[in-house]
Parts: C-alpha cells; sequence; structure tokens
C-alpha cells in the first residue's frame, strides 16, 4: 500500500491542476502526474473542481484545417503497432498448451512489465487485441460496484456472437461472462463468484460462438482478441 | 446465458464522452472526429484565452487532439470526466506553449475588464450547478483573493506571473491562491 498523500503533496497536485507551478517544480508535478497513481487522481480531482470556471470562457472555433492536420498526423503515426501484451495473443483455447503457455507469458510480461509495487485500486483495464482485430475491445472493470462496461467496435457474423472470458490464472479455466453486444458500450453487474476472478493479470478473451454462446461452458469457436487486466 | 445489452436510457452528455473516448482508444476516426467536433470550441476557447494569439492556439488545439488520439487509454486511469480530462491537457499544452514565449505578451489592463470577469445574469442561468457552485463558494471568498483565483486559472498563470500581472507582492498572491484552494475545497464539498 502507498500513503495517501500528505498536505503538502495535495496542495502540489491542486497547484498543477491551477497551472500556477513553473519550472522544474512543474516538471516534477507533470512526471509525477504520469508515474503515480495518487498524486494523479489529486490533480485530477482538482482540475475536476475547477471545470466549471471554464464556462465562461468564450467557445471559438478553429479553422477547417486545423483538423484536416490532426487527421494528417494521426494517419501517419505509429498509433496502430501491437502493443506488448498482444504477444499473448492465441488462435484457440482448445489448444491443449495454451493455459501452461499463458501462465509462462504472464510470468514474463510480469516481471518486465508491471509495476514494482502493488497498488489496490478500484478499476482494472484491459485493452483486447488479435490479430485480425487490433484494439477490438476496451474493458473497464470497476472493483467497488462490480460493474464491467465493454467498448467494442466488433460485430459478429451472422449465424455467430462473441462471447467474453475470463481466465483468471495459472491454470485456470476459461469462464464465461456473457455474450457482447455487437459495435456498442455496455455494462454489466457481475455476479460475486465472478467477480473475484477479475483481479490484476487476469486475461480476457473474445471467442466467436454460434448465436447463444458457448453450450459446453467452454470457448468452441477461435479466439479473437485477448487482453490482461491491469490496474487503472 | 447473462448477455451484455446495450445500456438503456439515454446517456447524458458526460456518458456520450465518454463512450466516445472508448472508441477513440480503439482507434476508432469516426469517433475522434465526433469527439473533435463536441469539444473542440471549447478547447480552443480556452488554449485563445491564454494565448490571446489564433495561429498559436491552432498549433497548440492540433497537439492536443493528437495527444488525445495517442493517450484515450489513459483516460481509464484517472478520476476526472472526459471533458476535465482533456481540458487539462489542453491547458499544460497552452500554458507551455505562452511561457516558451518568454515575456508575457498580455498584459491585465490591455485584455481583461476586471468587472467584466463573472458570468452575466444570463449566463448564471445556463450553466449548470455545479458552475453555480463554484461561483457561489468564489463570492464567499474576498473579492480580491476569488478574482486572483479566477484571473490565474483562466489565464493559465503561474504564481509569479500573477503576482507580476496583479501587482501584487509573490508570496502574498501564493497565500491568497492557497487559502482560497482550501476554501473552495471545503465549500464544494457542502
Amino acid at each position: 500500500m502507498t500513503s495517501p498523500l500528505n498536505e503538502r503533496n495535495k496542495m502540489l497536485a491542486a497547484e498543477q491542476a491551477m497551472g500556477v507551478l513553473e519550472g522544474q517544480l512543474r516538471e516534477e508535478a507533470a512526471k509525477r502526474y504520469e508515474t503515480e497513481i495518487e498524486f494523479r487522481h489529486e490533480v485530477d480531482e482538482w482540475s475536476e473542481r475547477l471545470l466549471p470556471l471554464l464556462d465562461q470562457v468564450p467557445s471559438a472555433s478553429p479553422s477547417p484545417a486545423v483538423w484536416q492536420n490532426i487527421e494528417r498526423a494521426i494517419g501517419t503515426s505509429k498509433t496502430n503497432s501491437s502493443p506488448w501484451w498482444a504477444a499473448i495473443f492465441s488462435a484457440n483455447f482448445l489448444a491443449p498448451s495454451f493455459a501452461g503457455a499463458l501462465a509462462v507469458l504472464i510470468l514474463v510480461v510480469g516481471i518486465n512489465y508491471l509495476p514494482l509495487t502493488f497498488v489496490p485500486q478500484p478499476t482494472l483495464i484491459a485493452i483486447l487485441s488479435g490479430e485480425a482485430a487490433p484494439q477490438a475491445m476496451l474493458a473497464r472493470f470497476d472493483q467497488r460496484s462490480g460493474t464491467l462496461t465493454l467498448t467494442t467496435n466488433m460485430q459478429a457474423a451472422d449465424g455467430h456472437e462473441h462471447e467474453l472470458w475470463v481466465i483468471a490464472g495459472e491454470g485456470a479455466k476459461p469462464v464465461s461472462m456473457g455474450l457482447v453486444a455487437p459495435k456498442a458500450t455496455a455494462s454489466i453487474t457481475l455476479p460475486d463468484d465472478i467477480r473475484q476472478l477479475l483481479a490484476q493479470g487476469a486475461v480476457l478473451a473474445i471467442s466467436v460462438e454460434p448465436t447463444g454462446g458457448s453450450k459446453t461452458g467452454l470457448p468452441t469457436g477461435p479466439v479473437i482478441a485477448t487482453g490482461i487486466l491491469d490496474l487503472a | 446465458m447473462a448477455g451484455f445489452g446495450s445500456q438503456a436510457g439515454v446517456h447524458n452528455t458526460a456518458q456520450d464522452l465518454e463512450n466516445l473516448l472508448a472508441r477513440v482508444a480503439l482507434k476508432d476516426r469516426k469517433a475522434f472526429s465526433q469527439l473533435y467536433d463536441r469539444t473542440s470550441t471549447k478547447l480552443f476557447g480556452v488554449c485563445f484565452r491564454i494565448l490571446n494569439n489564433r495561429s498559436e492556439a491552432e498549433d497548440v488545439i492540433q497537439e492536443v487532439y493528437i495527444k488525445v488520439w495517442n493517450r484515450a487509454d489513459q483516460f481509464a486511469t484517472g478520476r476526472a470526466s472526459v471533458i476535465a480530462w482533456m481540458a487539462t491537457i489542453a491547458r499544460n499544452h497552452a500554458i507551455d506553449r505562452y511561457r516558451a514565449r518568454g515575456k508575457p505578451t498580455q498584459q491585465l489592463d490591455d485584455h481583461l475588464d476586471l468587472q467584466d470577469v463573472g458570468p452575466t445574469p444570463e449566463q448564471a442561468l445556463l450553466q449548470a450547478d455545479q458552475k453555480n457552485q463554484i461561483d457561489l463558494c468564489l463570492d464567499q471568498l474576498k473579492s480580491d483573493h476569488a478574482l486572483a483565483v479566477r484571473h490565474t486559472f483562466l489565464s493559465g498563470w503561474s504564481y509569479q506571473e500573477a503576482a507580476d500581472t496583479l501587482n501584487i507582492p509573490l508570496n502574498t498572491v501564493k497565500t491568497w491562491i492557497r487559502r482560497s484552494l482550501m476554501q473552495l475545497k471545503e465549500c464544494l464539498k457542502s
């Protein structure tokens, strides 16, 4: 556990949200915003508090060239490169060695990428990707309320549906969390037994199933995207 | 089997923006275009208020949206609403640009009318509850303290710039703003 921010750091967060810091202090605060979740949340809370002051600033339209430049910039930037956890992608859960391989990969990935200190936080997120479906789905899990919110651009072919699974860890079987609404943002409040499976490091996966979902309790079709739940 | 049905009911704007940003995190260009349409006039106004220069504000707004595109997945790790998150990015970029100029190019008496800072009665009516709340809270502060907070935030001033422009000693400005922020926080809780 990290200790809560002391009064001095709380004031620093407020000052960063105000924008009154300069020079090295401002740079340090900006860096802490990126790297310290407690500090980041404190700054965010201040940004939210101060936001209504901006209501009195008159809106104004930038010239159309601005949007054209933005479009050009994002068209050429390498924003679609595969994220690190895409390496975990596997064609099918039915491959017998999958669970074992997954465990090894999680371990390797864990050593390299997970934060060194574990800080329990109420929200976990995962971006699910696969070879044919880069950045297919964003999952946000609010541990406090047990609500899982999914946003996806995908739509299954006729006669099929996408089913979401969680693999809690090494050797664990995939557990279904339900069918995924196509091209939508949707939320579901999960039952307690499923909530317990959704911890940092758990893998989420989407499989293609017949209409109505898998009848066997395990994925029967190809897994098209996976992602790891990580601290928000 | 339980399914993820689409959310029932009408989304408020904040929820709409959150859904759009989630799609932007998935590199949905159409959603990004919609997000731009809904937010760019506000953010451009915020940048322009700090920079007071159209061309620079346009440069900054480009940087801001490219950052939003690249960092949209990071939004979920924060505590702010979409618009607060984006406004923070916009303010920070504009402030950095403003300070990179070196000397301030705007003086208080050139561009601002101190009597004109608050919302007009019409604006006040149109504004959301929280806006009214923060205005009510600012009204409880000493008027020169409230004014320092408003101007400093809207102009993107550092403590030093606030001291220079308002012609108040640096330590006095720091004390005013810090004390005001603490009082605002308490007031907004209630």
